[in-house]
């Protein structure tokens, strides 16, 4: 049986690749999911959780959101330096660690290896970019994370209106609430700064979640969302996870590289 | 400390090494991946501790160690270990042969082919009849020791290069240096990679002497304590009787009114009845007529004080202890992990433990991360076997940490197969 590792943040991370495992690779194998409990955790999570996995073959994908002050490089950067010292820990000849693109996308890199005696550590990089959609919505964000890509699903047109219509407003109206009223309003109020995450707040208040769903969990939002998109808005969900698509794929070995 | 055991061709193992090793040591893993098998090339190279002479056809000698006559719960070795494999303790077709005071050994698979006779003191007056059964494994250390056994004056000298050379043979210039090694071999058919003939294995780093090398299983449950043992702890183990009735009430939960004194009754001679607990205003009631788990217990407890009161720096002890969970309800085992993690603590005793229990795991992981044990003191190793070739993965303190935070089962490859997952309904 095969098995991927994922690494991510945290539990809407979990909830997500949960839901599209299932969804999207369901023939492939066994998900086990990592949390690091936030970004500083997360280079130390995968040293101690990665390392004893090492002496089998090993297929993991780590997702890493984008914070401001960041880049792709020193993201990629800092992964790398986590890798080299669980490989000398494991006392692995150090070969460096070089990332390579996957498929001409900045943000999905892998790195392979065989290690002793011959089987083949595969190690996909997914760092968060925000969508191609929001942007065309105009909205930017300084924290590029996971929520983005909720945000974005859950603003497809078919997607909203089905939360719109338990709350008795039509998709339009909520996307623009969410996307430009409420926040123009917090900014006039002094909120300066609102990311992905203050935006899937807004959008769960407009559409009543917590009333209509009894949970006001984000994580819970989001396997509705995805859900949604899943059933009503196939074609678009695709496009806005196509990076995490890829990165499942190279690390499975399911693309060639 | 031993830091170090490589295997090629010892029971199911063709080959496999472990490295780093820590002093509390837990091996998990499936059924039929070598763990106990490690355990056996402990015990066999810590209680072969007798010098003799192993004698070359040309007269020279390779000193060499056999296997004594006791470890410290009285047994003999070989006859233990052939005993634990439902082995018949008479060896109908060695070709070892007794003659005078030596033992005569006939067709040795190679490298050994041109070694032909042990000869020595093993006892006052030499090899005895019946030695030649209990000969089938010796080992040999680079260096050697200060106590190797001397040639008389005028007999053929020792070969000092032969162990270097035997060990070269064996198991391959790649696997040089050998300084700061002891490598053990054995003959006995049923203890080689599919009988073919010779075993090998080497371990670096101090090793202990038989007297003071504890192997726990099932039998030590089932049977009686030796004589030798108990009159052991009683002379050398301070307060011996006292600590093994605090610890067992600690260990079975037992409170202050219900804890037994532990007795010894000297006036009994039937080995059952020597020694026993003493429950409070009652006759002494003999540690066998307990349940199952009480017996397991005390008979941890008692050689377990005996052996950490017996090691010291020179002189370390070694703890081999298979399935500590035997009979145990889940918080007793607990208890007693912890009682016996705290009395081999700080003292020269390294620890190495099988088990199939997610328990003990996660026992010695709690006080890794409460600071009971300090983080060097453990490491857990998931074994696998391929085709003979072991397989290991080590868990230090900060992996045990983050596996059992994340709810992940270190026992097995991949997390699909735990069947508490499966029934938990994760996989629905």
């Amino acid at each position: 049986m095969n098995t991927l590792i994922v690494f991510g943040e945290g539990e809407t991370e979990r909830r997500l690749m949960d839901k599209f495992w299932r969804q999207v690779f369901p023939q492939w194998g066994a998900l086990d999911f990592r949390s690091s409990g936030g970004r500083d955790e997360l280079v130390n999570k995968l040293i101690a959780a990665l390392g004893p996995e090492l002496a089998q073959p090993v297929q993991c994908v780590i997702l890493a959101d984008l914070d401001a002050g960041d880049t792709l490089q020193s993201v990629q950067q800092r992964i790398a330096n986590g890798l080299r010292r669980m490989l000398a820990e494991r006392r692995y000849l150090d070969d460096g660690i070089a990332f390579s693109p996957v498929a001409g996308l900045a943000n999905v890199l892998l790195f392979a290896r065989r290690l002793p005696p011959g089987h083949e550590l595969r190690i996909v990089l997914h760092i968060a970019q925000a969508p191609p959609t929001l942007p065309a919505l105009g909205l930017s964000f300084q924290n590029a994370a996971t929520d983005d890509y909720i945000l974005a699903t859950a603003l497809i047109e078919s997607v909203a209106e089905r939360f719109a219509h338990e709350a008795g407003l039509t998709g339009a109206v909520l996307n623009r609430k969410v996307t430009a009223e409420i926040p123009e309003l917090l900014r006039a109020n002094g909120v300066a700064s609102l990311e992905a995450k203050d935006l899937i707040g807004i959008y769960m208040a407009v559409a009543r979640f917590l009333k209509v769903k009894r949970t006001e969990g984000r994580e819970r939002f989001a396997d509705f969302v995805i859900d949604r998109a899943l059933k009503y808005a196939r074609p678009e969900f695709n496009s806005i996870f196509s990076s995490l698509v890829v990165a499942l794929r190279t690390a499975t070995a399911q693309e060639s590289v | 400390m031993i830091q170090r055991l490589y295997m090629r061709n010892l029971r199911g193992i063709a080959e496999g090494e472990l490295d780093d090793l820590a002093q509390i040591n837990v091996f998990v893993g499936p059924n039929n991946t070598g763990k106990t098998t490690i355990l056996e090339a402990l015990y066999l190279t810590a209680t072969a501790d007798t010098p003799c002479s192993l004698a070359m056809e040309d007269g020279a000698f390779m000193p060499v160690r056999v296997s004594a006559d006791a470890d410290l719960l009285g047994y003999h070795p070989l006859a233990r270990l052939w005993q634990r494999h439902g082995l018949p303790l008479h060896w109908e077709n060695t070709t070892s042969r007794w003659e005078e005071d030596r033992i005569l050994l006939g067709n040795l698979p190679a490298p050994l082919a041109h070694y032909h006779a042990l000869e020595g003191k093993r006892t006052r007056s030499g090899f005895v009849a019946g030695d030649e059964q209990r000969t089938a494994m010796f080992t040999v250390a680079i260096p050697q020791g200060a106590d190797v056994l001397k040639p008389e004056e005028g007999g053929s000298p020792i070969d000092w290069s032969a162990p270097s050379a035997l060990v070269e043979r064996y198991f391959g210039e790649s696997a040089a240096p050998w300084e700061d090694r002891r490598f053990g071999f054995t003959w006995y058919p049923p203890f080689t990679y599919n009988y073919n003939g010779l075993a090998g294995w080497y371990s670096q780093g101090s090793m202990p002497d038989a007297a003071h090398t504890l192997f726990l299983d099932f039998h030590t449950t089932a049977e009686h304590l030796s004589q030798s043992l108990v009159e052991r702890g009683y002379r050398e183990t301070d307060d011996w009787l006292r600590r093994i009735g605090r610890h067992f009430q600690t260990v079975l939960g037992l409170d202050a009114v219900e804890a037994p004194d532990v007795g010894f009754d000297v006036n009994r001679f039937d080995p059952t009845q020597r020694i026993g607990l003493v429950e409070r205003n009652r006759r002494l009631l003999p540690i066998d007529l307990w349940g199952d788990g009480a017996r397991h217990v005390f008979k941890v407890l008692a050689p377990l004080l005996v052996l950490a009161d017996a090691a010291e720096k020179g002189r370390p002890a070694l703890l081999l202890w298979e399935d500590p969970e035997l009979f145990l309800h889940v918080q007793a085992l607990e208890r007693l992990v912890r009682e016996a993690a705290q009395i081999v603590q700080d003292k020269p005793l390294q620890v190495f433990i099988t088990t199939q229990s997610p328990d003990i795991v996660a026992v010695l992981t709690d006080m890794l991360r409460s600071g009971q044990l300090p983080p060097e003191s453990v490491k857990a190793y998931r074994l696998a076997l391929t085709n003979g070739r072991l397989v290991s993965s080590w868990f230090g303190a900060r992996n045990l940490i983050a596996w059992l935070e994340d709810g992940k089962d270190i026992r097995v490859w991949t997390q699909e197969e735990t069947l508490l997952r499966y029934y938990l309904g994760e996989r629905a």
